[in-house]
Protein backbone atom coordinates (compact mmCIF):
# COMPACT_ATOMS: atom_id res chain seq x y z
CA UNK A 1 0.00 0.00 0.00
CA UNK A 2 1.16 3.92 -0.44
CA UNK A 3 2.82 6.02 2.09
CA UNK A 4 -0.33 7.49 2.18
CA UNK A 5 -1.95 4.35 3.53
CA UNK A 6 0.32 3.28 5.84
CA UNK A 7 -0.12 6.80 7.72
CA UNK A 8 -3.96 6.25 7.31
CA UNK A 9 -4.03 2.79 9.09
CA UNK A 10 -1.59 3.80 11.70
CA UNK A 11 -4.07 7.26 12.26
CA UNK A 12 -6.81 5.39 12.18
CA UNK A 13 -5.03 2.84 15.07
CA UNK A 14 -3.65 6.06 17.38
CA UNK A 15 -7.57 7.71 16.84
CA UNK A 16 -9.21 4.02 18.22
CA UNK A 17 -6.82 4.49 21.34
CA UNK A 18 -8.04 8.24 21.71
CA UNK A 19 -11.55 7.50 21.80
CA UNK A 20 -11.54 4.59 24.02
CA UNK A 21 -9.11 7.15 26.64
CA UNK A 22 -11.89 9.47 26.04
CA UNK A 23 -14.56 10.32 28.88
CA UNK A 24 -16.04 13.52 27.21
CA UNK A 25 -18.64 12.20 25.69
CA UNK A 26 -19.57 14.99 23.23
CA UNK A 27 -15.78 15.30 22.22
CA UNK A 28 -15.80 11.22 21.84
CA UNK A 29 -18.88 11.51 19.67
CA UNK A 30 -16.91 14.43 17.77
CA UNK A 31 -13.79 12.21 17.12
CA UNK A 32 -16.13 9.19 16.04
CA UNK A 33 -17.74 10.77 13.46
CA UNK A 34 -13.66 11.87 11.77
CA UNK A 35 -12.59 8.37 12.64
CA UNK A 36 -15.83 6.98 10.47
CA UNK A 37 -14.77 8.86 7.56
CA UNK A 38 -10.89 7.87 8.11
CA UNK A 39 -12.30 4.29 8.07
CA UNK A 40 -13.85 4.71 4.91
CA UNK A 41 -11.07 6.21 3.13
CA UNK A 42 -8.72 3.47 4.44
CA UNK A 43 -10.73 1.44 3.06
CA UNK A 44 -11.09 2.96 -0.37
CA UNK A 45 -7.37 2.52 -0.15
CA UNK A 46 -7.55 -1.47 0.33
CA UNK A 47 -10.00 -1.77 -2.39
CA UNK A 48 -8.31 0.65 -5.13
CA UNK A 49 -5.19 1.73 -6.42
CA UNK A 50 -4.24 5.35 -5.82
CA UNK A 51 -2.05 7.34 -8.04
CA UNK A 52 0.98 8.24 -5.55
CA UNK A 53 2.67 11.12 -7.96
CA UNK A 54 0.37 13.70 -7.38
CA UNK A 55 0.80 17.17 -5.00
CA UNK A 56 -2.99 16.33 -3.51
CA UNK A 57 -0.92 13.02 -2.36
CA UNK A 58 1.99 14.59 -1.14
CA UNK A 59 -0.33 17.75 0.79
CA UNK A 60 -2.88 14.90 2.26
CA UNK A 61 0.50 12.45 3.05
CA UNK A 62 1.88 15.60 5.05
CA UNK A 63 -1.30 16.24 6.98
CA UNK A 64 -1.71 12.75 8.10
CA UNK A 65 1.40 12.88 9.52
CA UNK A 66 0.86 16.06 11.46
CA UNK A 67 -2.37 14.59 12.68
CA UNK A 68 -0.94 11.92 13.98
CA UNK A 69 2.04 13.11 15.64
CA UNK A 70 -0.33 15.46 17.48
CA UNK A 71 -2.20 12.41 18.31
CA UNK A 72 0.53 10.89 19.76
CA UNK A 73 0.74 14.12 22.20
CA UNK A 74 -3.07 13.54 22.88
CA UNK A 75 -3.20 10.30 23.46
CA UNK A 76 -1.11 11.57 26.74
CA UNK A 77 -2.70 14.71 27.37
CA UNK A 78 -6.54 14.34 26.36
CA UNK A 79 -7.10 18.50 26.89
CA UNK A 80 -5.21 18.51 23.47
CA UNK A 81 -7.83 16.62 21.80
CA UNK A 82 -9.79 19.91 20.31
CA UNK A 83 -6.49 20.96 18.50
CA UNK A 84 -6.23 16.92 17.07
CA UNK A 85 -9.55 17.04 15.97
CA UNK A 86 -8.83 20.42 13.60
CA UNK A 87 -5.58 18.55 12.25
CA UNK A 88 -7.49 14.98 11.47
CA UNK A 89 -10.44 17.73 9.53
CA UNK A 90 -7.55 18.86 7.65
CA UNK A 91 -6.30 15.88 6.52
CA UNK A 92 -9.47 14.14 6.15
CA UNK A 93 -10.53 16.93 3.58
CA UNK A 94 -7.13 16.17 1.99
CA UNK A 95 -7.19 12.44 1.94
CA UNK A 96 -10.40 12.83 0.40
CA UNK A 97 -9.42 14.92 -2.39
CA UNK A 98 -6.81 12.48 -3.34
CA UNK A 99 -9.62 9.68 -3.14
CA UNK A 100 -11.60 11.49 -5.35
CA UNK A 101 -10.09 10.83 -8.25
CA UNK A 102 -10.39 7.10 -7.99
CA UNK A 103 -13.86 6.85 -6.49
CA UNK B 1 19.56 -41.66 3.93
CA UNK B 2 20.82 -39.05 2.39
CA UNK B 3 24.55 -37.91 3.36
CA UNK B 4 26.39 -36.03 4.46
CA UNK B 5 24.59 -35.81 8.20
CA UNK B 6 24.70 -31.79 8.33
CA UNK B 7 23.56 -31.67 5.07
CA UNK B 8 20.66 -33.76 5.64
CA UNK B 9 19.82 -32.12 8.75
CA UNK B 10 19.45 -28.74 7.04
CA UNK B 11 17.03 -29.79 4.29
CA UNK B 12 14.96 -31.87 6.88
CA UNK B 13 14.54 -29.01 9.37
CA UNK B 14 14.38 -26.37 6.39
CA UNK B 15 11.88 -28.49 4.80
CA UNK B 16 9.66 -29.20 8.10
CA UNK B 17 9.64 -25.28 9.26
CA UNK B 18 8.35 -24.69 5.39
CA UNK B 19 5.25 -27.08 5.72
CA UNK B 20 4.81 -25.92 9.43
CA UNK B 21 4.68 -22.32 8.24
CA UNK B 22 2.33 -23.02 5.57
CA UNK B 23 0.13 -24.20 7.93
CA UNK B 24 -0.02 -21.71 10.01
CA UNK B 25 -0.60 -19.74 7.42
CA UNK B 26 -3.36 -21.23 5.94
CA UNK B 27 -4.95 -21.18 9.63
CA UNK B 28 -4.88 -17.99 10.13
CA UNK B 29 -6.26 -16.93 6.77
CA UNK B 30 -9.06 -18.65 7.47
CA UNK B 31 -9.10 -16.82 11.28
CA UNK B 32 -8.94 -13.65 10.00
CA UNK B 33 -11.88 -13.95 7.60
CA UNK B 34 -13.88 -15.58 10.28
CA UNK B 35 -13.32 -12.45 12.16
CA UNK B 36 -13.61 -10.05 9.75
CA UNK B 37 -17.20 -11.78 9.48
CA UNK B 38 -17.86 -11.69 13.05
CA UNK B 39 -16.94 -8.05 13.79
CA UNK B 40 -19.36 -7.02 10.87
CA UNK B 41 -22.03 -8.94 11.95
CA UNK B 42 -21.55 -7.52 15.45
CA UNK B 43 -21.28 -4.00 13.84
CA UNK B 44 -24.90 -4.98 12.05
CA UNK B 45 -26.34 -5.71 15.22
CA UNK B 46 -25.05 -2.71 16.88
CA UNK B 47 -26.26 -0.17 14.29
CA UNK B 48 -28.15 -1.84 11.80
CA UNK B 49 -27.80 -2.40 8.09
CA UNK B 50 -29.07 2.03 7.63
CA UNK B 51 -26.59 3.25 9.35
CA UNK B 52 -24.08 1.28 7.13
CA UNK B 53 -25.31 1.30 3.75
CA UNK B 54 -21.30 0.64 2.68
CA UNK B 55 -21.07 -2.90 4.39
CA UNK B 56 -22.83 -5.39 1.36
CA UNK B 57 -20.63 -8.13 1.73
CA UNK B 58 -19.25 -9.31 5.34
CA UNK B 59 -16.61 -10.83 4.63
CA UNK B 60 -15.41 -7.63 2.32
CA UNK B 61 -11.66 -8.33 1.15
CA UNK B 62 -12.01 -11.68 2.37
CA UNK B 63 -13.71 -13.22 -0.80
CA UNK B 64 -13.74 -16.75 -0.68
CA UNK B 65 -12.04 -17.00 -4.15
CA UNK B 66 -9.07 -14.79 -2.54
CA UNK B 67 -8.95 -17.00 0.29
CA UNK B 68 -9.02 -19.96 -1.36
CA UNK B 69 -5.67 -18.70 -3.96
CA UNK B 70 -3.62 -17.87 -0.67
CA UNK B 71 -4.21 -21.26 0.71
CA UNK B 72 -3.64 -22.57 -2.52
CA UNK B 73 -0.22 -20.74 -2.22
CA UNK B 74 0.50 -21.94 1.17
CA UNK B 75 -0.56 -25.51 -0.26
CA UNK B 76 2.56 -25.37 -2.51
CA UNK B 77 4.69 -24.38 0.33
CA UNK B 78 3.61 -27.31 2.85
CA UNK B 79 4.21 -29.96 -0.24
CA UNK B 80 7.46 -28.57 -1.02
CA UNK B 81 8.65 -28.90 2.37
CA UNK B 82 7.28 -32.09 2.73
CA UNK B 83 8.82 -33.19 -0.56
CA UNK B 84 12.13 -32.06 0.96
CA UNK B 85 11.51 -34.34 4.42
CA UNK B 86 10.96 -37.31 2.59
CA UNK B 87 14.10 -37.11 0.17
CA UNK B 88 16.17 -36.09 3.00
CA UNK B 89 15.25 -38.83 5.42
CA UNK B 90 15.62 -41.89 2.53
CA UNK B 91 11.73 -42.39 3.09
CA UNK B 92 10.76 -45.33 0.71
CA UNK B 93 10.42 -45.01 -2.74
CA UNK B 94 6.59 -44.89 -2.95
CA UNK B 95 6.68 -42.37 -0.22
CA UNK B 96 9.09 -39.75 -2.09
CA UNK B 97 6.38 -40.35 -4.94
CA UNK B 98 3.30 -39.43 -3.19
CA UNK B 99 5.42 -36.49 -1.60
CA UNK B 100 6.45 -34.72 -5.40
CA UNK B 101 2.82 -36.01 -6.73
CA UNK B 102 1.46 -33.50 -3.88
CA UNK B 103 3.66 -30.84 -4.71
CA UNK B 104 3.05 -31.46 -8.28
CA UNK B 105 -0.75 -30.86 -7.84
CA UNK B 106 -0.45 -28.53 -5.38
CA UNK B 107 1.47 -26.32 -8.47
CA UNK B 108 -1.14 -26.83 -11.14
CA UNK B 109 -3.95 -25.99 -8.76
CA UNK B 110 -2.10 -22.78 -8.12
CA UNK B 111 -3.98 -19.67 -9.37
CA UNK B 112 -1.19 -17.87 -11.66
CA UNK B 113 -3.01 -14.84 -12.80
CA UNK B 114 -3.34 -13.57 -8.69
CA UNK B 115 -0.37 -14.58 -6.92
CA UNK B 116 2.04 -13.50 -9.43
CA UNK B 117 3.64 -16.58 -10.49
CA UNK B 118 4.45 -17.01 -14.24
CA UNK B 119 3.16 -19.79 -16.31
CA UNK B 120 6.82 -21.03 -16.62
CA UNK B 121 7.40 -21.28 -13.40
CA UNK B 122 5.18 -23.79 -12.37
CA UNK B 123 6.24 -25.54 -15.68
CA UNK B 124 9.58 -25.65 -14.28
CA UNK B 125 9.00 -27.22 -10.95
CA UNK B 126 6.49 -29.56 -12.57
CA UNK B 127 9.37 -31.04 -15.21
CA UNK B 128 12.15 -31.35 -11.82
CA UNK B 129 9.68 -34.04 -9.92
CA UNK B 130 8.98 -36.13 -13.21
CA UNK B 131 10.05 -39.31 -12.06
CA UNK B 132 11.57 -38.42 -8.37
CA UNK B 133 10.72 -41.49 -6.78
CA UNK B 134 12.85 -43.27 -8.53
CA UNK B 135 16.07 -41.53 -7.18
CA UNK B 136 16.82 -44.19 -4.14
CA UNK B 137 20.41 -44.02 -4.52
CA UNK B 138 21.57 -41.17 -2.20
CA UNK B 139 24.13 -39.34 -5.09
CA UNK B 140 20.91 -39.36 -7.56
CA UNK B 141 18.64 -37.93 -4.66
CA UNK B 142 21.25 -35.77 -4.40
CA UNK B 143 21.25 -34.18 -7.49
CA UNK B 144 16.91 -34.25 -7.79
CA UNK B 145 17.38 -32.02 -3.93
CA UNK B 146 19.73 -29.32 -5.77
CA UNK B 147 17.76 -29.62 -8.95
CA UNK B 148 14.40 -29.27 -7.29
CA UNK B 149 15.75 -25.97 -4.66
CA UNK B 150 17.62 -24.24 -7.90
CA UNK B 151 14.59 -24.18 -9.75
CA UNK B 152 12.04 -22.90 -7.07
CA UNK B 153 14.76 -19.79 -6.24
CA UNK B 154 12.41 -17.99 -7.15
CA UNK B 155 9.04 -19.36 -6.91
CA UNK B 156 9.66 -19.68 -3.34
CA UNK B 157 10.53 -16.19 -3.00
CA UNK B 158 7.47 -15.20 -4.87
CA UNK B 159 5.54 -17.04 -2.41
CA UNK B 160 6.85 -15.68 0.87
CA UNK B 161 6.24 -12.03 -0.89
CA UNK B 162 2.81 -12.79 -1.44
CA UNK B 163 2.49 -13.58 2.49
CA UNK B 164 4.63 -10.82 3.72
CA UNK B 165 2.21 -8.44 2.29
CA UNK B 166 -1.02 -10.45 3.18
CA UNK B 167 -0.08 -10.26 6.75
CA UNK B 168 1.19 -6.72 6.96
CA UNK B 169 -1.46 -5.10 8.49
CA UNK B 170 -0.19 -2.04 6.54
CA UNK B 171 -0.15 -3.30 3.49
CA UNK B 172 -3.07 -2.59 1.95
CA UNK B 173 -3.84 -6.60 1.75
CA UNK B 174 -5.64 -8.93 3.71
CA UNK B 175 -4.24 -7.93 7.02
CA UNK B 176 -5.54 -4.42 6.68
CA UNK B 177 -8.81 -5.35 5.73
CA UNK B 178 -8.10 -6.69 9.36
CA UNK B 179 -7.24 -3.84 10.95
CA UNK B 180 -9.57 -1.85 9.27
CA UNK B 181 -12.37 -3.94 10.66
CA UNK B 182 -11.25 -4.12 14.14
CA UNK B 183 -10.80 -0.27 14.03
CA UNK B 184 -13.92 -0.15 12.92
CA UNK B 185 -15.99 -1.45 15.93
CA UNK B 186 -14.20 -0.56 18.65
CA UNK B 187 -15.65 2.79 18.52
CA UNK B 188 -18.94 1.87 17.68
CA UNK B 189 -18.68 -0.73 20.80
CA UNK B 190 -17.92 2.09 23.54
CA UNK B 191 -20.39 4.21 22.34
CA UNK B 192 -23.00 2.03 21.76
CA UNK B 193 -22.28 0.86 24.80
CA UNK B 194 -22.75 4.86 26.59
CA UNK B 195 -25.60 5.32 24.40
CA UNK B 196 -27.34 1.86 24.70
CA UNK B 197 -31.08 2.10 26.37
CA UNK B 198 -31.43 -1.29 27.27
CA UNK B 199 -29.55 -4.12 29.23
CA UNK B 200 -29.61 -6.00 26.03
CA UNK B 201 -27.85 -3.18 23.51
CA UNK B 202 -25.19 -2.72 26.24
CA UNK B 203 -24.85 -6.60 26.61
CA UNK B 204 -24.26 -6.58 22.66
CA UNK B 205 -21.63 -3.39 22.88
CA UNK B 206 -19.86 -4.93 25.45
CA UNK B 207 -19.37 -8.91 23.90
CA UNK B 208 -18.52 -6.47 20.38
CA UNK B 209 -15.96 -4.27 22.69
CA UNK B 210 -14.55 -7.47 24.09
CA UNK B 211 -14.63 -9.51 20.77
CA UNK B 212 -12.73 -6.23 18.67
CA UNK B 213 -10.40 -6.10 21.77
CA UNK B 214 -9.26 -9.89 21.40
CA UNK B 215 -8.81 -9.67 17.43
CA UNK B 216 -6.43 -6.55 17.83
CA UNK B 217 -4.50 -8.35 20.40
CA UNK B 218 -4.29 -10.93 17.30
CA UNK B 219 -2.91 -8.70 15.06
CA UNK B 220 0.06 -7.59 17.20
CA UNK B 221 0.61 -11.06 18.50
CA UNK B 222 -0.04 -13.25 15.21
CA UNK B 223 -0.64 -12.12 12.25
CA UNK B 224 2.12 -9.28 11.78
CA UNK B 225 4.54 -12.07 13.29
CA UNK B 226 3.53 -14.17 10.36
CA UNK B 227 4.69 -11.18 8.25
CA UNK B 228 7.65 -11.46 9.62
CA UNK B 229 7.67 -15.56 9.54
CA UNK B 230 7.63 -15.09 6.26
CA UNK B 231 10.48 -12.58 5.56
CA UNK B 232 12.38 -15.32 7.58
CA UNK B 233 11.17 -17.87 5.36
CA UNK B 234 12.54 -16.52 2.36
CA UNK B 235 16.09 -15.28 3.83
CA UNK B 236 16.24 -19.33 5.47
CA UNK B 237 15.45 -20.52 1.81
CA UNK B 238 17.87 -18.77 0.30
CA UNK B 239 20.85 -19.58 2.97
CA UNK B 240 20.06 -23.24 2.24
CA UNK B 241 20.57 -22.63 -1.45
CA UNK B 242 23.61 -20.62 -1.17
CA UNK B 243 24.79 -23.54 0.93
CA UNK B 244 23.87 -26.51 -1.08
CA UNK B 245 25.39 -25.05 -4.04
CA UNK B 246 28.74 -23.72 -2.87
CA UNK B 247 31.18 -26.58 -3.62
CA UNK B 248 33.50 -25.01 -0.80
CA UNK B 249 30.64 -24.97 1.24
CA UNK B 250 31.82 -26.39 5.08
CA UNK B 251 30.10 -28.49 7.35
CA UNK B 252 30.11 -25.73 9.98
CA UNK B 253 27.87 -23.89 7.68
CA UNK B 254 25.80 -26.18 6.56
CA UNK B 255 25.35 -26.90 10.33
CA UNK B 256 24.28 -23.52 10.93
CA UNK B 257 22.01 -23.44 8.30
CA UNK B 258 20.45 -26.32 9.80
CA UNK B 259 20.61 -24.84 13.37
CA UNK B 260 18.58 -21.84 11.93
CA UNK B 261 16.28 -23.31 10.56
CA UNK B 262 15.49 -25.31 13.82
CA UNK B 263 15.43 -22.42 15.88
CA UNK B 264 12.81 -21.15 13.17
CA UNK B 265 10.42 -23.85 13.48
CA UNK B 266 10.77 -23.24 17.45
CA UNK B 267 9.81 -19.79 16.61
CA UNK B 268 6.90 -21.20 14.62
CA UNK B 269 5.60 -23.21 17.00
CA UNK B 270 5.92 -20.55 19.59
CA UNK B 271 3.66 -18.78 17.37
CA UNK B 272 1.11 -21.64 16.82
CA UNK B 273 0.85 -21.88 20.51
CA UNK B 274 0.04 -18.23 21.14
CA UNK B 275 -2.55 -18.23 18.22
CA UNK B 276 -4.34 -21.51 19.72
CA UNK B 277 -4.00 -19.99 23.49
CA UNK B 278 -5.56 -16.53 21.90
CA UNK B 279 -8.65 -19.16 20.81
CA UNK B 280 -9.42 -20.25 23.75
CA UNK B 281 -9.52 -16.78 25.70
CA UNK B 282 -11.42 -15.63 23.38
CA UNK B 283 -14.08 -18.88 23.83
CA UNK B 284 -13.96 -18.25 27.36
CA UNK B 285 -14.67 -14.43 26.99
CA UNK B 286 -17.83 -15.03 24.75
CA UNK B 287 -18.76 -17.53 27.82
CA UNK B 288 -18.29 -21.16 25.11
Amino acid sequence: MSTLGKNLSSMLVNMTDLILKETDVSRMKQLRKQHKELSKQLQTLIDKTVPNDTAKYRQATKALLEANEEMKVAKKDLDRVGKVIQKIAKAVDLVGKVLKTVI
Amino acid sequence: MLSPPPQRSAITEFGEATALFAQLATSELHQMGDAVVAMNVSRLVLEGTAANPDLTNLDEQFDPEVVKARVEAAQVLQTYGRMLVALSMGTQEADIQRAADSFLSSVKKLPISSIGITQNQTGALGEVVEGIGQKVLDVKRRKAILRLVGKTRDVIPNLCDLFILEFDPSSGKLATQYLNTTERLLPIAKIEFYDGHTVSHRAAALAAYQLAMKYRERRSAVIQPISQAARDLKERHEDLINALNEKSSTVDRLKAVGNEAKDYKLTLKALGDGAKQLDLSLLRRVGL
